[in-house]
């Protein structure tokens, strides 16, 4: 068969071994989304409206996915290898399944959290039960972190997401990303890193945002 | 080299090299690429020929600095001559030739495509260790299909919107005369004619799928040599006068287009930088590369020729492994 874009998998639509890491996935995510954009000089006359326009959506697919699936074997090996990242940091308890242990598990309790279960004090009561609200804004989740006692540190060395990249999801700070879904796939990262149900924050997160 | 289809492997040349140096836009600098390589690699000791394709503006010899020679095409295409490596005179340089089609005359200024037909044909005949092909500019017949005699297929592009819109119709139009030949079938070959014809709304990858489906209905065996063929395509691409980072950028950025939606493979070889002094010692009849040797720009030339051998050298290794296993 003769080479096809349309054939290629997740990982050879941006040109990565299947091993790669969140880093290689975001710089090639940003590489590509630069070529096939719209006003890309190297593109110029090479493709169909139509094919440019399908290579730039299949882009954001495959980095959502890779990073999703990315997060998700960061997290195995993280609870295979002892969770140390975590746990060295004082004050933080880390839960058999690696996540950063919190007063309640809004992630599997959902939006009204029963009290009874807390052992992250009252802060993170106070927190999680902001996240009942319709919107959920970064001081809402700075609150959270704070409560459960993660630094920034310990949630970029946990996510593999820049610190940088979590202060901005903090002060809401959306362009200090080159693209949205940049944001998406840190936020749900984040989320997820802080025990919380990846997709109701970024639909509440991002929601709010637009 | 034109080989059929079924002494692909079969090593009939490999004691020669061709070099064919396109990309369609005028003024991209392949006659600089390709003097300036050939006079590089002279330097090394290969027998070189460059050979001037560029029937109607020839100025190969110039950029050479050289006067107009005595014996050019014309003399082989008016039958002045027969053995084409008659015309193939020396240069100023120590193991380079020139074939240069500059002539006097009419007569080798848009020669009928029989006379073209026989000139590819000849390609094969000119002795030497490489032949550097200065392909000229357009997407005619003449030039598509001497570049498609090269083994070391190089893409010589500006990073200009208008040479990069060029170049990638010139790929289009290379793998499009690429198939046809391969056909041997006049309705097939308007079949898939009229395929390409709507390559502008569907796309390449398309395109070549739609046309691979109609012709393994009728050629089972042409689609067969299709696929083979264009799984073999390996082009070069150099991009010349860069500027600035950006533009080092395009080069990667065009392959890896290429790679995925033209169904070949194309490898980005190096740049060379804007240099004013390219022009200057041009003004001056003497070759960029002889004028300042030991420059970056110089450098920056001999880095894109290593790429360019190291890559045929790896391919020929290839072919050599594919044809003792098969």
């Amino acid at each position: 068969m003769i080479r096809n874009a349309r054939h290629l998998d997740l990982h050879e639509i941006l040109n990565l071994r299947p091993d790669a890491e969140p880093e290689d996935i975001e710089r090639a995510y940003l590489h590509l989304t630069t070529i096939y954009s719209e006003n890309s000089r190297a593109a110029y006359g090479a493709l169909s409206d139509e094919e440019r326009r399908w290579m730039v959506k299949r882009i954001q697919e495959a980095y959502e996915a890779l990073m999703i699936r990315a997060g998700a074997v960061a997290e195995t090996r993280q609870s295979a290898q002892g969770r140390k990242q975590i746990s060295q940091s004082p004050g933080v308890p880390v839960r058999s399944d690696g996540h950063i242990s919190a007063g309640q598990d809004a992630y599997k309790q959902g939006r009204n959290p029963p009290g009874g279960a807390n052992h992250g004090g009252e802060l993170a009561i106070k927190a999680d039960s902001q996240l009942s609200a319709k919107a959920v804004t970064g001081a809402h989740l700075r609150n959270i972190r704070i409560a459960k006692g993660a630094t920034l540190d310990d949630i970029s060395a946990a996510t593999k997401v820049k610190k940088s990249y979590l202060e901005a999801i903090e002060s809401d700070n959306p362009q200090r990303f080159p693209a949205p879904v940049f944001m998406k796939g840190f936020l749900k990262a984040y989320a997820k890193a802080l025990g919380l149900n990846p997709d109701e924050i970024s639909e509440k997160y991002l929601h709010r945002e637009q | 080299m034109r080989r059929g289809y079924v002494l692909e492997t079969s090593f009939q040349d490999h004691d020669k090299l061709v070099w064919a140096f396109g990309g369609g836009k005028g003024g991209a600098g392949r006659t600089l690429l390709s003097t300036t390589l050939g006079i590089l690699l002279a330097k090394e000791g290969r027998d070189v020929v460059i050979f001037d394709g560029d029937l109607e503006c020839a100025n190969a010899h110039t950029a050479l600095g050289m006067r107009q020679p005595q014996k050019t095409l014309s003399d082989f295409i008016r039958g002045k001559t027969q053995d084409i490596n008659e015309i193939a005179v020396p240069t100023p340089f120590r193991n380079l030739r020139l074939i240069s089609s500059s002539g006097d005359s009419i007569s080798s200024v848009s020669p009928s495509s029989s006379v073209k037909n026989r000139l590819i044909k000849q390609v094969g005949s000119i002795a030497c260790a490489h032949l550097f092909a200065d392909i000229g500019p357009g997407l005619s017949s003449w030039p598509v299909d001497l570049f498609l005699e090269g083994d070391i297929q190089v893409i010589v592009i500006t990073p200009e919107p208008t040479a990069v819109e060029t170049a990638y119709n010139f790929i289009r139009m290379f793998i499009y005369r690429k198939i046809k030949n391969l056909l041997g079938d006049p309705r097939l070959e308007e079949t898939v004619k009229a395929e390409f014809t709507g390559i502008g709304t569907r796309g390449l990858n398309d395109v070549m799928e739609r046309v691979l489906e109609l012709v393994s209905v009728s050629d089972k065996s042409a689609a067969d040599r299709i696929i083979k063929s264009i799984g073999e395509m390996e082009l070069k691409l150099v991009v010349n006068q860069t500027l600035d980072r950006h533009d080092k950028h395009i080069g990667p950025a065009i392959c890896e287009i290429v790679n995925k939606f033209y169904g070949i493979r194309i490898d980005y070889a190096g740049f060379i930088p804007f240099d004013e002094r390219v022009a200057l010692s041009l003004r001056r009849g003497r070759p960029f590369i002889a004028e300042y040797e030991t420059s970056e720009t110089a450098a920056c030339f001999s880095v894109t020729l290593r790429e360019l051998l190291n890559s045929a050298s790896a391919r020929s290794r290839k072919r050599q492994l594919n044809f003792m296993a098969s």
